[in-house]
């Protein structure tokens, strides 16, 4: 029996960007045959607008394909930069900087990382601080942030710089006015009601009320404050991440300013001492405060039920630290358009079951990330020492085990964040793993420091030759012009 | 020297056999610098079960990591190469299907090539599945070359295992450990002596009265599970109400026809028969479970479907599927049969004991507390036999051989959940499963499903928004590109002889160790 699926009627619930974005690509997936009807245009939640603020795209992410901008003019339009990663302030052991930069793994030689070479010299030097100190010059990705450095990666496989996988980082509230004229352009209809039933609703709206699995707990935050900052300042490769004493902020430096976002519990701080502290910590006199409230991270169970599926915000939400809300919601899209229902007739549970369980396990990794480094930090104060008491995922539970006790990185299915990321971030936070890998010793270990220190002393070259950050946008700038 | 003499350092593997000799080479070549002292117990007394010829391409992966060199262990090991097992009459009698390693077509706007095939089906434009696998073409023509290295080329998209005789591996395993300082004792084991203060086993103790100690036991015995089972009790996941074969009788025969890239599995009255072709002989047996059928009616069947004649008795092995309920418990490994068995349908033997040892080196222990490990092994392990364990029922169930007692219960058995769900995710949606984990990716799934008749029903309705007669032509432009490209390709053997001809029987003896 052929099934020819007939023209689609889709019928999207809430504009912003998660609405606009669903919109523009469904659109562009059926080729413009599809009745694609936005109700709620005009409904761009404050809650919503925070979240996709802080924008991060890496050029896999289905958002940066559709959008059809090159990095330079999204950069262009949203005042933004290049991203090489996100900064955690003085998350470390001794107030160290912790990075998630999630460039390329090192070549592995002889099936040993070197970060088991590494902690295998610190046992044997009787210095187990020795091995973060020789794990950090290797994150060449992460340390191009720390410098404030930008190149672009390289084809040659020789070169540092072919290790490089930055993404850009703007304000992305220009960006539902792209994806809205790309929907428009592309036949989509605003509309209140439904003419008829829809094959699909997609429901977009930012939801009101705790999610089916409340993170507010574990993560330590159920109320925002969103500020603008503006005026000259340093414009790193990164955003960052701020500890408080009873929250955190995120900066997402632009160009000529910055958005902080706040987060923090309402029983740790009223809103008018949140915002104290928001402006105690920034500029006071550039800081203005666009929106706050509150915010429901964590996810719904089941957020496709019959031909209803809620996307962003509404569906799944984890404040905007490493760019998450972004991230989610692009994964949410690639998902529902690779499990497009075909039709009258069509399969919806098992589409629905499987896209269910692609964005739990997506989620879940990006929390478990997430919420590393509210477990594992150096940092001190009744806020933190709680954090640090949450439950754990048994997931994040098996990560940890397994890197405290060998520095094993433990392969988990469907996530998005590769073993040396998970790598980078447990030596940043100063976790030692107690053992080695036994394989190391039988290896020479002076020829490997030879390799290594000959690795770190390219990186350092290349690092040194690299432009600023700002100067290599300023060339970029200029040349767009030109 | 190890500077960390925490670790465990005397390790003793408890039976030759391929899953013996692979630990010992493994643990050898990675701690042989390190002061571990490995010892293998074996008894020329004992048989080794030896079937296990055919592999998964991974164990390629395993052999570069250990330094043996490919051409080298192909000579001495008879082998061939392996693109895929032919499944015949699995779905209805007289049809044949190949799961190839590799994949199938190419996407089109980034949608799946199997959703543009159901759509060409449906519109009664597509050529079998099959005409768009490199391999399963190369395989059907008996044709075989190296991959290309340019992974642009069509050339590259495809995988290979081996065909070998598991008990020159194991021969040649053993060369290679004893030479990196395995220690091989020749022996019967009786009992196992425990330690009175942690109740962990010391020692085993042979038939002559000697003692041999150690930190860490790799239960390698077999079906017996001399350690995990009859000395621990660590018990035993029963699967054969999944898995109901139960016996299975293994004869080499010479061989009369082409000797072709693949294993083949024929379904036979009450389970099914191997082929695996090597240099000098075919590797056959019959798998079958004793309540359906007698041991004679299986034997006749066996040696009446052999294409030449028998060069040796059919020997009987007697097994039980399922998984021991903790592969590693207290401080005994079980690796190989002893640990679990899944039959041999997709080669998944030796897979399985390679994932074993990958596992046992990364988490190899300490001698204080060796807890945390087990449990981190028996839940990777848990998860490889649970997902190899679906894979296989699915040949089983999506049978349609009606009117036969043993495939009629097949079908109408319990599925396990997990496999029904994958099965009618896949039937009304496409949806194929796909985990970072585990022996067997989307492609695999996908052969099985379509070559057993289990077509999807519908395809992503994007395909009705774009040029179907593009998308025609693109796949048709695919399919010659494949013919014409096995074309070019060498017959099978003949790259063989060129490449990695056997070595004499006369060489292979004279470096056998004694025991085998």
């Amino acid at each position: 029996m052929t099934r020819k699926s007939p023209s689609p009627y889709i019928q999207i619930l809430g504009g912003g960007l998660a609405g606009w974005s669903a919109a523009a690509i469904l659109a562009e997936q059926f080729s413009g045959t599809a009745a694609i009807h936005i109700d709620g245009a005009q409904e761009d939640t404050p809650a919503e607008s925070a979240a996709y603020a802080h924008m991060i795209l890496g050029g896999e992410s289905i958002l940066m394909q559709h959008i059809g901008m090159t990095p330079a003019d999204l950069i262009t339009l949203g005042r933004g930069g290049f991203w090489l990663g996100t900064c955690f302030e003085k998350w470390g052991a001794k107030g160290r900087n912790v990075y998630h930069a999630p460039g390329e793994a090192l070549p592995v030689k002889d099936g040993l990382s070197a970060h088991q070479i590494l902690r295998r010299l610190s046992v044997q030097e009787g210095k187990d601080g020795l091995f973060t100190d020789l794990c950090l010059p290797l994150a060449f990705q992460a340390r191009m942030a720390a410098a404030g450095k930008f190149s672009p990666p390289s084809a040659d496989r020789q070169s540092p710089r072919s290790l490089l996988r930055p993404g850009v980082a703007l304000d992305g509230s220009a960006l539902t006015a792209v994806m809205r004229d790309k929907a428009m352009a592309s036949g989509v209809r605003v509309a209140a009601g439904m003419e008829d039933e829809p094959l699909l609703i997609v429901d977009c709206r930012p939801q009101e009320k705790a999610k089916d699995i409340d993170c507010r707990q574990a993560l330590g935050f159920d109320r925002y404050v969103t500020l603008r900052l503006e005026g000259a300042m340093p414009h790193p490769p990164h955003d960052s991440i701020r500890p408080l004493d009873n929250g955190w902020m995120t900066i997402l430096p632009l160009q000529g300013g910055a958005l902080i976002t706040l987060y923090y519990h309402s029983s740790h701080w009223t809103d008018a001492q949140a915002k104290q502290a928001a402006y105690d910590a920034l500029p006071e006199s550039a800081a203005a405060i666009i929106t706050s409230g509150p915010i429901y991270p964590g996810r719904m169970e089941r957020p496709w039920q019959g031909n209803s599926v809620h996307l962003g915000v509404g569906a799944a939400q984890l404040g905007s630290a490493m760019g998450a809300e972004v991230t989610l919601l692009s994964h949410q899209l690639e998902t529902l358009i690779t499990l497009l229902p075909g039709g009258k007739g069509d399969d919806m549970p098992s589409k629905s079951a499987e896209y269910n369980r692609r964005v739990a396990a997506h989620f879940d990794h990006i929390r478990d990330f997430l919420h590393l480094p509210f477990v594992r930090n150096g940092l001190t104060g009744p806020y933190w020492e709680q954090a640090k008491k949450q439950a754990i995922a048994p997931d994040l539970h098996r990560r940890l085990g397994q890197f405290e006790r060998r520095g094993l990185l433990v392969m988990i299915d469907d996530d998005p964040f590769e073993k040396h990321s998970w790598l980078e971030m447990m030596t940043g936070l100063g976790i030692i793993p107690a053992l080695y890998d036994h394989v190391t010793d039988g290896v020479d270990l002076s020829a490997k420091m030879r390799d290594l220190g000959s690795m770190v002393v390219a990186f350092d070259q290349t690092i040194a030759a690299m432009p600023t950050h700002e100067d290599f946008l300023a060339q970029m700038a200029a040349r767009m012009t030109g | 020297m190890s500077i960390n003499a925490n670790f465990v350092n005397n390790v003793v593997i408890v039976g030759g056999g391929t899953a013996g000799w692979m630990t010992a080479a493994a643990l050898s070549h990675k701690f042989g610098n390190t002061g571990t002292q490995i010892t293998l117990v074996e008894s020329a007394e004992i048989g080794t079960v030896g079937v296990g010829e055919a592999t998964l391409p991974h164990i390629r992966f395993f052999n570069a990591a250990m330094g043996i060199d490919e051409t080298d262990l192909m000579a001495r090991t008879q082998a061939t190469f392996k693109l895929g097992i032919e499944f015949c009459g699995w779905g209805k009698e007289g049809e044949s299907y190949i799961h190839p390693f590799g994949d199938y077509g190419e996407p089109h706007n980034g949608i799946a090539f199997h959703h543009l095939w159901t759509q060409q089906r449906l519109a009664g434009n597509a050529k079998r599945i099959c005409e768009y696998s490199l391999p399963v073409m190369m395989a059907e023509a008996n044709r075989y070359a190296m991959p290309d290295a340019d992974p642009n080329a069509l050339l590259s998209t495809f995988g290979y295992a081996y065909q070998f005789d598991a008990s020159l591996y194991a021969a040649h395993l053993s060369q290679l450990s004893q030479k990196r300082g395995v220690k091989r004792v020749e022996g019967k084991i009786t009992h196992a002596k425990r330690s009175a203060d942690t109740g962990r086993i010391s020692a085993v103790v042979l038939e002559n009265g000697a003692q041999v100690e150690g930190d860490l036991f790799v239960d390698c015995s077999g079906f017996r599970g001399l350690l995990i089972e009859q000395e621990l009790k660590t018990g035993y996941e029963d699967w054969s109400h999944y898995l109901p074969c139960n016996r299975a009788l293994a004869v080499p025969c010479e061989p009369s026809g082409p000797i072709g890239p693949y294993t083949r599995a024929t379904a036979r009255k009450a389970g099914w028969q191997w082929r695996i072709p090597l240099q000098h002989r075919i590797g056959n047996g019959h798998v079958y479970c004793s309540d359906y059928i007698s041991d004679d009616e299986a034997a006749a069947i066996l040696i009446d479907n052999l294409e030449g004649p028998a060069i040796a008795e059919p020997r009987p092995l007697f097994f039980k599927t399922g998984r021991r309920n903790k592969l590693w418990n207290g401080n005994v490994v079980s690796i190989g049969l002893s640990g679990g068995f899944l039959e041999p349908l997709e080669s998944t033997s030796i897979h399985l004991i390679q994932q074993g040892i990958t596992a046992l080196v990364e988490l190899f222990p300490t001698q204080d507390s060796m807890e945390e490990d087990a449990a981190e092994y028996n839940a990777m392990m848990r998860l490889e036999f649970d997902r190899v364990r679906d894979f296989l029922v699915l040949h089983y169930v999506a049978n349609q051989r009606e009117g036969e007692k043993f495939w009629d219960d097949m079908r109408r058995m319990e599925w396990p959940a997990s496999l029904k769900e994958k099965v009618a995710a896949f039937v009304h949606s496409g949806i194929i499963p796909s985990y970072d984990v585990g022996a067997f990716l989307p492609p695999s799934w996908l052969a099985v499903f379509v070559g057993q008749n289990i077509v999807p029903q519908a395809y992503d309705p994007r395909l009705d928004h774009l040029d179907s007669a593009a998308i025609a032509s693109s796949m048709e432009e695919r399919r010659r590109q494949i013919a014409d490209a096995v074309n070019t390709l060498p017959v099978h053997m003949d790259f063989v002889r060129g490449h990695c001809p056997g070595a004499m029987v006369a060489e292979m003896v004279a470096e056998k160790i004694p025991s085998l």
